[in-house]
C-alpha cells in the first residue's frame, strides 16, 4: 500500500504531465488543424454545388476561381462590405461560377444547421440561381451513429436531393424525407418532385434534415424572390 | 503465458463479447454496417493495445487507490492524442473516425483490461492481450454486422449480394435488422454458437 502522501504526489505530476502534454499537442498542431478545416469547408462548399473533385489539392485554387463569398442582409439585399463577416445579422451565401466561365452564376450554396438525433447537423445546400431546385448536399460536421444516422453523409443519400424542388408554385415546401424508400410511400405520385428517400432505423435523423430543409431555405427567401 | 496462447485465449476462451460480456453497448450501436464494424474493431484493437501497453509500464508506480481514475486519465489522454494527431495529418481519416471516438473513450474493454491484465503482467504481454482481445471484439462484431448487412441491406461492404431476381418474386429486405433489438438476439445467437462450439468458456 502506497502512503497518502505518496498518492496526493503521484496525482498531482500526473494532472501535471497530462495537462502539459494535451495543452502542448493542441498547440503545436493547431495551425495545421485549423488549415484543414479551412480546406475541408472549401471541399464541402465545391462538392455541393456538384464540382467534381479529384484531389485535395485542387480545392483551394478551384475554390478561389469560382467562389464568391456574399453576405446578404435581412431584406435580401447583397452586401459588399466584408468588415461585416461575422455579423449575426447577415446571412453567409457563396456564389458559384461556371466552371469554363466564372463570372456566369451556375449556383449558390448556403450554410444550412439542424438537429439529428444526438448531434447538430452542419452542411451546406446549393441550388440553382433561381432558388427553387437543389443541386447537391453535403454534411461536414455531426455526430450521428454509424450506420444508421451517420449515413446522411454518404454518397446514396446526398445523391438522392438532386434536382428535387423545394418550391411548389412559387410557394416554399421544402423536403419530404420519407421513411425508408421514397417509392413505396403512399404519397409518392404528387410528392415525388420533393420527396427523397429516408434512413431506415434513422426516423429522428431524417425528421431532423427535413426540417432543416424547410428552415433554412425559408431564410433565403426573400433573397431569390425579391 | 506464451504470446500465441494469450490471443488465442481472448479470442476464443475468453472472448470479450462473448465471454467477458464486455463493450456490448458499442456492439449493438455500430453493427447496421460491415464496415462500420471493422472500422471499431480495428480502431478498438489498437486502442486497447497501446493503453495496456502504456498502464503496464507505469503498473508499479500507480497507487492502488487511485488506480480507476489514473486509469482513465491515460485512456482517455490517449485517444485525444490519436485524435488530434488525425485532425492535423490524416483529416479525412479523421473525419470517418470521429463519431467512433467517443465510443472508443468509453468502451468497457479498454478499462476491463486494463484492470484484468495490465496492472498484474509485463508490458510486452499486455500489449498482446489488448491486440487479442481487440480481435475477439471484432471477430465478434464483424459476424453481426455481416449477418446484419445482409439481412437489413441485401449488401456486404456496400455490394450487392441478394440478386435482383429475388426482389422481383417478392423478397424484401428485414427492416427489423437495421434497429438495435436484431443486434440483441444476433449477439445471443453468437454467443451461443461460441460457448456450443467449446469455446467462451473463461479460464
Amino acid at each position: 500500500m502506497h502512503s497518502s502522501r505518496y498518492t496526493l504526489v503521484f496525482t498531482f505530476c500526473m494532472c501535471v504531465f497530462i495537462s502539459v502534454l494535451l495543452a502542448g499537442t493542441s498547440a503545436v498542431l493547431k495551425d495545421r488543424q485549423l488549415l484543414n478545416k479551412k480546406i475541408d469547408v472549401q471541399k464541402n462548399i465545391l462538392v455541393a454545388a456538384g464540382i467534381n473533385i479529384v484531389h485535395v489539392n485542387q480545392v483551394e485554387k478551384l475554390y478561389n476561381k469560382l467562389v464568391t463569398p456574399l453576405l446578404i442582409s435581412s431584406n435580401g439585399k447583397i452586401i459588399k462590405d466584408s468588415q461585416n463577416e461575422d455579423d449575426q445579422n447577415f446571412l453567409k451565401i457563396f456564389c458559384i461560377g461556371h466552371k469554363d466561365s466564372p463570372e456566369k452564376i451556375a449556383s449558390y450554396v448556403y450554410p444550412i444547421k439542424g438537429k439529428g438525433l444526438w448531434s447538430s447537423l452542419y452542411g451546406y445546400l446549393s441550388v440553382n440561381p433561381k432558388g427553387d431546385t437543389i443541386i447537391g448536399i453535403t454534411f461536414y460536421k455531426h455526430g450521428e451513429t454509424p450506420g444508421l444516422g451517420a449515413e446522411i453523409e454518404k454518397k446514396w443519400f446526398r445523391d438522392n436531393f438532386a434536382g428535387k424542388k423545394l418550391y411548389e408554385k412559387e410557394k416554399l415546401v421544402g423536403i419530404i424525407v420519407a421513411k425508408g424508400k421514397a417509392k413505396y410511400n403512399i404519397n409518392y405520385k404528387q410528392k415525388s418532385q420533393s420527396m427523397v428517400d429516408g434512413i431506415s432505423g434513422a426516423t429522428i435523423t431524417s425528421k431532423g434534415v427535413q426540417k432543416m430543409l424547410y428552415k433554412e431555405p425559408l431564410k433565403y427567401h426573400i433573397f431569390f424572390n425579391k | 503465458m506464451t504470446i500465441k496462447k494469450i490471443i488465442y485465449n481472448s479470442i476464443w476462451v475468453s472472448n470479450p463479447i462473448a465471454f467477458q460480456v464486455l463493450g456490448v453497448c458499442s456492439a449493438l450501436a455500430v453493427t447496421v454496417k460491415l464496415e462500420d464494424s471493422l472500422v471499431m474493431g480495428l480502431s478498438l484493437t489498437l486502442v486497447v493495445a497501446l493503453s495496456n501497453f502504456l498502464l503496464s509500464s507505469i503498473r508499479k508506480l500507480i497507487p492502488n487507490r487511485i488506480r480507476i481514475i489514473v486509469e482513465l486519465a491515460v485512456i482517455s489522454s490517449l485517444v485525444n492524442i490519436i485524435d488530434e494527431m488525425l485532425l492535423a495529418y490524416y483529416f479525412e481519416m479523421s473525419k470517418a473516425l470521429s463519431v467512433f471516438v467517443s465510443l472508443i473513450i468509453t468502451n468497457c474493454i479498454v478499462m476491463g483490461r486494463a484492470e484484468a491484465f495490465a496492472l498484474a503482467n509485463s508490458p510486452v504481454l499486455s500489449f498482446f492481450d489488448g491486440i487479442g482481445n481487440g480481435l475477439g471484439y471484432a471477430v465478434v462484431l464483424g459476424i453481426i454486422g455481416s449477418l446484419r448487412e445482409i439481412f437489413g441491406s441485401g449488401t456486404i461492404l456496400g455490394l450487392k449480394v441478394i440478386p435482383q431476381y429475388l426482389y422481383d418474386i417478392g423478397y424484401v429486405d428485414n427492416g427489423l435488422m437495421l434497429i438495435p433489438p436484431a443486434a440483441f438476439i444476433l449477439l445471443g445467437l453468437v454467443i451461443w454458437i461460441f460457448k456450443s462450439l467449446g469455446g467462451a468458456k473463461g479460464e
